[in-house]
């Protein structure tokens, strides 16, 4: 079945077993590889992206479910590695990786998390993000959200600023 | 028909009631203003209630009555993992929500369950680890049920497509042990019989 | 980018006096056969430096000089997320004389780099790799000194290098320069080498060198690899122990959209489909009734690991402890511990692309062995070594569970029987079921206790079965060595200075293949050992602070750094000021292949469940390359220790692994996360291991802050309150 939508700002179409997961449509179909498989049960976060701006954990949504809707990966979270949207800033600036795997979906995870909750604590931080790191990278993470935060409320008020000028 | 008369003179008596006394919730004793409570019912009332009950405490309807704000998994009941909570209302936080995993069918390839509006229902509905007759009583206690009327109970009971679910819950998981029809019969029986409620 | 490979001669490397215990073969025949000498080997064991072993060490093999001027170096240690590139490089930038930055990093692979040809782990890459890619890159930078010397006719002891950029008098070039005019290249003698306190970057925190991929979502792991035409396939596994195929039907399989193939050859069944989804659905189908040897049950992994059963090895016996405590064992003051079977659970399930074609393999894998996989797979497919190309992956995670051939073997033939590139990774119901785990442990440790509470001897008992010795050296190593004392008996012995104490190895064999998992033996030994020291001090009614520096002072290096790591920790955890109400708290240490890790914990209990408050951590691993690097193994160690100490446990029910999944296998999330503090010694001038040491003190220390609030003394994992 022929499904069309938008990946990370442009449109797209597939042609694709409509019960397909998402996961696999944007890693196989469309070579967006940052979006991870890790347990294949909508269990560890690995695999979470954007569908119009709602965190989803792709490998359980059929792809028949976002036809005619927007859907953004790690890969459409900013333009290039000059432009890094807030939370891939906040990432370096904390230094959180180590093995990275979990890390896209994590990241997807924060980034709707300070548009709903733009100044996190760290409860806010634990209460709702319920991804899976086996590296151990938690601290990092949890600081990095609060840092990310930050760098959206500057970079918020700089836009705004210029938008008066 | 006889569930025609039953729904019709409730609503009018619920009605009544309601102009009789627009502050007071209306409570399951509205049902014996319909009916009046039968002894001879009893037995064919408890009976019915018998079966509804076998229905609501399967897991595929308890695990989501939680009278906590974390839903349970599986029949034997465990705490959903991953910090999964209720949120504000009741469909999960503000970031997670139960639709991040769950949507309006169940999932063919992860088998993670899924139907309409999928979520907990309000905890003033909890029915977990509460006894057949703490769950009767909130049953009908229409703070304690959503707001409904006996009818609006059937109605939610037997079309509402996420109580639906129940009955096909995907693979690997047992649906409720009586067959939806049945379930609803012993509903309306209950309630038409006075809904009576075991000593214990 | 076009690359310019130097061309290099042969060379007259001083590197590598190895201290290797090489396992099977002459050596461990003719030394090993009896006991005292096994015990030797423990010891030695113990303390030897673990060995570099690579393919190569000429210096066009590590690092070639790119056109920009920086310098690619090909690690043949494996990035699985403990930082070994960004360490290197800052290693490598020392010698060559350039910035960190412009050092790039990749792995080698077989045809173009250093290839390992032993392990990434046992938290040895940074010592062992400390001298000889200093040495390679002196070599190079003076290569590159001598070639410059000749162009522009200079003694190169005239010249100046920094930041990659050769003076002399007015001439100026940089390295890409000189490589881009240089065809024949003269290799010196290795250089003298920069001592500690000429170090530029060592010691200075440096932030990973592989985050710009890592926050991009560069296609850098395995699974994320395609070839053109590459198609997916799935191996069908047991799902019960050791279950072998008795039928097996795959019409429906063969049948189901997207399927370009069912395989079945003797040890192989194997879906082929155009789409990893479609092989997924596929191999759903297929309909397999398996002979089950035995319904092996969760009591009788029990009854295997129990001290008494199996093979004993006495890998420590100073004094006379074991007649000291069987005089009268009644009054011996005794404990058991267990710890459970678990999963490696790392995020990445294990999968391999390959691509076979007539003369040639070409294998992508992330893998701690990346030259035992080139030879597994050059050897089923009667290849020469050098017809397999085997490129690494980064791994999503390792903790051990990549350090075996995995299904390389298995994909290199169903590319060359479907006659395509092929991608096979592992569900994560594989991975959970059809693994290699962490064997589950029994100790008992007994002690004799004096009149005035001083403890006169203490006698370990560990029963474990294999973690290394068989799977990488076989079965007549592990007879020849009686038990696997290098892995999994690895820290059974004691540290504290007791005149009279023992360990013994039990080793037995599980029905299920068992193998190295962070911090091997060191895990559930530093949990046993640990918990029964702390409940010494409570019995002897001493401080375990107190008790521990009386038991560890002594004339060597290593008891002042014991000394030193203990007191810096009293001090900086707060021990000794008054404990905030509702709270316990805890304290561990160990000592792993020479570097020491302590922590305290402390605890409160909400609800009977474990709440991690704050661990304050003190690790003295030596020479720090990168401080940075080192916080992050150690808040690593903190995250996957309260996981494995709190959640973890695999068990056995009916001829199955139980768990299946993340929901039956969970792991800690950030709402386990406590504060952390992470103190760094360096109590020698040799780099030492940093990835697994400090997860061996966690669990022992939430186990005494457990005890310390709460009264309950629990000696099993994962701990839970009655």
């Amino acid at each position: 079945m022929k499904i069309d939508f938008e990946i990370n700002g442009k449109a797209t179409s597939v042609d694709v077993d409509p019960q397909m997961p998402l996961l696999w449509v944007v890693r196989d179909e469309l070579n967006l590889k940052a979006t991870k498989y890790g347990c294949g049960k909508a269990m560890c976060g690995a695999c979470t992206l954007h569908v119009d701006g709602d965190i989803f954990r792709s490998c359980s949504l059929a792809v028949e479910y976002v036809s005619g809707k927007s859907v953004t990966t790690l890969e459409g979270l900013s333009k290039n590695e000059g432009h890094l949207h807030p939370v891939q800033q906040a990432w370096i600036d904390e230094n959180v990786p180590q093995c990275g795997y979990c890390q896209p979906g994590f990241m997807m995870a924060a980034a709707k998390l300070i548009t709903v909750i733009p100044n996190p604590t760290d409860q806010d931080i634990k209460a709702n993000i319920s991804n899976i790191c086996r590296c151990g990278t938690h601290p990092r993470i949890i600081k990095a959200i609060k840092r990310a935060a930050q760098i959206q409320q500057t970079t918020t008020l700089i836009s705004d600023g210029k938008a008066k000028e | 028909m006889l569930k025609l008369t039953f729904f019709k003179v409730m609503i009018i008596g619920l009605g009544l009631t309601g102009m009789l006394n627009a502050t007071v919730l209306v409570n399951y004793k509205d049902t014996s203003l319909l009916k009046p409570v039968n002894e001879d019912d009893r037995e064919k009332s408890l009976k019915a209630f018998g079966t509804v009950m076998e229905v609501i405490k399967s897991p595929r309807c308890i695990n989501c009555h939680p009278t906590n704000d974390i839903p349970r998994q599986g029949n034997v009941h465990r705490l959903h993992p991953f910090n999964v909570n209720r949120g504000e209302d009741d469909h999960g936080g503000l970031v997670q929500k139960c639709a991040t995993c769950h949507h309006k069918e169940n999932n063919g390839y992860t088998n993670v369950p899924g139907a309409p509006h999928w979520g907990l229902a309000p905890k003033t509905m909890g029915w977990f680890g509460l006894t057949d007759v703490e769950i009767a009583h909130a049953l009908l206690d229409k703070s304690k049920n959503g707001g409904r009327s006996p009818a609006d109970l059937v109605k939610h009971m037997s079309t509402d497509s996420l109580v639906l679910w129940a009955w096909n819950p995907g693979k690997g998981r047992s649906a409720p042990p009586v067959p939806v029809d049945e379930f609803r019969k012993a509903l309306d029986e209950w309630l038409e019989t006075g809904a009576h409620i075991p000593d214990k | 980018m076009e690359k310019q490979k130097n061309e290099g001669k042969s060379s007259r490397r001083k590197f590598l006096q190895t201290g290797a215990i090489i396992l099977g073969g002459t050596i461990v025949a003719t030394y090993l056969g009896r006991g005292p000498l096994r015990r030797f080997a423990a010891e030695t064991a113990e303390s030897l430096d673990t060995p570099l072993l690579v393919s190569t060490y000429k210096p066009d093999f590590w690092f070639e000089v790119l056109t920009d001027n920086t310098i690619l170096l090909k690690s043949p240690k494996v990035e699985m997320g403990q930082g070994i590139f960004t360490g290197l490089a800052m290693l490598a930038a020392e010698e060559l004389e350039v910035s960190v930055s412009q050092i790039r990093v990749e792995h080698a692979g077989s045809s173009n780099g250093p290839m390992d040809l032993t392990l990434t782990g046992g938290s040895s890459s940074t010592s062992s790799l400390y001298v000889p890619i200093r040495e390679v890159a002196a070599t190079m930078r003076e290569m590159l000194k001598n070639a410059a010397g000749k162009y522009w006719n200079v003694q190169p002891g005239s010249i100046n290098v920094k930041e990659g950029i050769l003076t002399s008098g007015k001439n100026s070039m940089s390295y890409a320069e000189i490589s881009a005019l240089t065809k024949d290249w003269d290799v010196p003698d290795t250089p003298a080498l920069k001592s500690v306190s000429d170090f530029k970057y060592v010691g200075t925190n440096v932030k990973r060198i592989d985050l710009i991929p890592k926050v991009m979502g560069k296609p850098i792991f395995g699974i994320d690899y395609t070839f053109p035409d590459m198609v997916y396939a799935l191996i069908l596994q047991s799902p019960y122990i050791n279950g072998t195929i008795k039928s097996l039907d795959t019409k429906k399989a063969a049948e189901s959209a997207g399927v370009i193939k069912v395989i079945e050859e003797k040890d192989l069944v194997a879906v082929v489909a155009k789409t990893r989804y479609a092989a997924e659905m596929a191999l759903r189908l297929i309909e397999a009734d398996w002979d089950i040897p035995r319904k092996w049950q969760q009591a009788d992994f029990e009854q295997i690991v129990k001290v008494g059963n199996g093979n004993a090895v006495h890998i420590q016996d100073d004094g006379s402890a074991e007649s000291l405590i069987n005089e009268n064992p009644g009054s011996a003051f005794r404990q058991e511990y267990r710890t459970p079977m678990a999963a490696h659970a790392q995020m990445e399930p294990n999968g391999t692309v390959a691509w076979v074609e007539k003369d040639s393999a070409k294998i992508v894998i992330g893998t701690q062995m990346p030259g035992m996989v080139a030879r597994a797979v050059a050897k089923a497919l009667d290849l020469d070594p050098e017809q397999v190309n085997l490129q690494v992956a980064y791994s999503g995670g390792g903790f051990g569970r990549r350090g075996m051939v995995n299904n390389a073997v298995h994909a290199a033939i169903i590319s060359k029987l479907i006659g395509k590139p092929v991608h096979v990774f592992n569900t994560r119901e594989q991975e959970f079921q059809n693994a290699v785990y962490r064997p589950n442990t029994h100790h008992v440790l007994e002690a004799k206790i004096g009149q005035g509470g001083e403890i006169e001897a203490i006698v370990h008992n560990q029963a474990t079965p294999d973690t290394l010795v068989e799977a990488f050296a076989g079965s007549t190593a592990l007879s020849l060595l009686g038990a696997d004392f290098l892995s999994s008996g690895h820290g059974a012995g004691l540290i504290y200075n007791i005149k009279n104490r023992a360990a013994i190895v039990w080793q037995n064999k599980l029905p299920v293949r068992t193998g190295i998992w962070r911090s091997v033996g060191m895990y559930p030994n530093t949990f046993a050992v640990e918990s029964f020291m702390n409940e010494l001090a409570v019995k002897t009614g001493k401080d375990p602070f107190e008790m521990r520096i009386v038991l560890l002072k002594g004339t060597e290096k290593v008891n002042e750094r014991y000394v030193h790591v203990l007191e810096t920790l009293r001090e900086r955890s707060g021990w000794d000021s008054p404990k905030p109400p509702g709270k316990g708290r805890g304290l561990a240490i160990c000592n792993d292949r020479k570097t020491i890790a302590a922590a305290v914990i402390e605890v409160q209990v909400i609800d009977k469940r474990i709440k991690i408050i704050k661990v304050t951590n003190v690790i003295d691993a030596g020479l720090s390359i990168n401080p940075e690097g080192i916080r992050q193994q150690v808040e690593g160690c903190v995250m996957m220790g309260i996981s494995s100490a709190l959640y973890e446990e695999l068990t056995v029910k009916d001829g199955q692994i139980a768990a299946s999944n993340y929901h039956e296998y969970p792991l800690a999330t950030l709402a386990d996360t406590p504060q952390i503090e992470v103190i760094i010694l360096q109590g020698t001038d040799q780099p030492l291991g940093v990835g697994e040491p400090p997860i061996e003190p966690i669990a022992p220390a939430i186990a005494a802050a457990v005890f310390d609030l709460t009264g309950q003394n629990l000696r099993s994992l994962p701990l839970r309150i009655l």
